[in-house]
């Protein structure tokens, strides 16, 4: 009777636990086409104010047509417009994943401006690497070697970038991220040539 | 049944204490982080809000017609499943039809899970009552949780952003007040709330357990 009240108490956990996956794909499903479309007018809308070319909310898609092309290398792809080389970037943060964009000058040789689109870090922490003033801080940096973060001083060398206090590793990943993608963008641009 | 009899029901009773007299935020200092982190904005205080008031509800409906089911020492799992699917789909539907609020909001709406109101109303009464009265009592807690935010997010983002709902309602030479759009600020104008809210519900401290 005991074995059999055991048995009816783990069937209960598991019928709830398939209608519960029932739903939540039925969820997915619904949300999903939705989810993909933002995510691209998100990114073409920000490649577009990245190059600083005007757009509006009804004719961004055809502007992005006109102005902007994407390149291919090895498997790397990358977006150029009006001689700048704009590159969607996603790597691990602290908490999560941090996306984003990161605009280069054609001879990828300095950062024009970072754009994070999502990330999850701490919640007043972490979190200000999205801010546009603190992403100003890349503005200009060299994008021809791996960034460093400036810890105990204000960043000044090129390759350098300030860290948020309280948010070293936050600060840390992102410029991880930015390293890498440049790398990976020198990479591919130069097996293309 | 004329109105003044409808007060003395328990259906009304239940649902009129957790609306009011026992409300979620400043009677049972319930969910204070997400007061605190996502009222800075009208916009977000309403969809915050009204997402709770679906868990709660919803989740609260179930466990109750379930209750007879639902096996007593694994109660708090079957909670936890229940709660996060509608979360979820809550998150999911955001995500679907209000990007831009979603992404506000951030990691806040996957935190009702841990929403003490959720598990608080399931476990304080929900397992022990009917579908109707849970529906009731889920549905009064909720709310009192939603108005205080939209109470409190007016406020804020009048003084902070000299906005509402994004429409400029201030003339853009008023200063905004930073700190009210920082939890730091919100922690203030809570405990003016609190002032306000027990002067007004006559809650004695003899009644604060």
């Amino acid at each position: 009777m005991n074995l059999k009240r055991k048995l009816l108490d783990v069937l209960f956990i598991v019928v709830l636990g398939v209608v519960s996956v029932a739903l939540l794909l039925a969820a997915q499903s619904y949300s999903a086409p939705a989810v993909k479309r933002f995510r691209e007018t998100r990114l073409k809308t920000n490649i577009l104010t990245a190059a600083g070319i005007p757009w509006s909310q009804a004719d961004f898609s055809e502007v992005f047509e006109q102005r902007v092309r994407e390149e291919t290398g090895g498997d790397v792809a990358w977006f150029v417009a009006d001689s700048l080389v704009i590159y969607e970037f996603k790597g691990r943060g602290l908490w999560g994943m941090i996306e984003g964009i990161a605009t280069f000058d054609s001879a990828l040789t300095r950062i024009v401006s970072i754009r994070v689109l999502s990330q999850e870090e701490t919640p007043g922490l972490g979190d200000r690497i999205k801010e546009p003033d603190y992403l100003a801080t890349y503005k200009g940096r060299t994008a021809a070697e791996p960034l460093e973060l400036a810890l105990r001083h204000q960043a000044s060398l090129p390759n350098e970038v300030d860290a948020i206090s309280g948010a070293t590793l936050s600060s840390q990943a992102l410029v991880t991220i930015v390293s890498d993608a440049a790398r990976q963008l020198r990479a591919a641009k130069g097996g293309a040539r | 049944m004329n109105l003044r009899r409808i007060a003395y029901t328990r259906p009304w009773r239940t649902f009129i204490a957790g609306f009011f007299k026992e409300n979620a935020v400043t009677y049972q200092l319930l969910g204070l982080c997400s007061t605190l982190a996502v009222s800075n904005k009208l916009e977000n205080a309403i969809a915050m809000g009204l997402g709770v008031v679906f868990v709660v509800t919803i989740s609260s409906l179930l466990i109750a017609l379930l209750r007879r089911l639902i096996p007593p020492q694994y109660r708090m799992i079957t909670y936890m499943i229940v709660t996060s699917t509608f979360v979820i789909i809550v998150d999911q539907f955001l995500k679907a039809n209000y990007p831009l609020i979603s992404s506000q909001l951030g990691p806040y709406v996957g935190l009702i899970i841990t929403n003490c109101i959720v598990m608080g109303r399931q476990e304080a009464f929900a397992i022990k009552n009917g579908a109707w009265l849970s529906f009731l009592d889920g549905l009064g807690s909720s709310s009192s949780y939603l108005y205080t935010l939209v109470i409190l997010g007016v406020i804020r983002e009048i003084l902070g952003f000299g906005t509402l709902l994004n429409f400029r309602v201030i003339p853009p030479s008023f200063p905004p007040w930073v700190v009210i759009t920082m939890a730091q600020g919100a922690w203030f104008l809570l405990a003016i709330y609190y002032w306000v809210f027990r002067r007004v519900a006559k809650l004695k401290p003899a009644e604060q357990e």
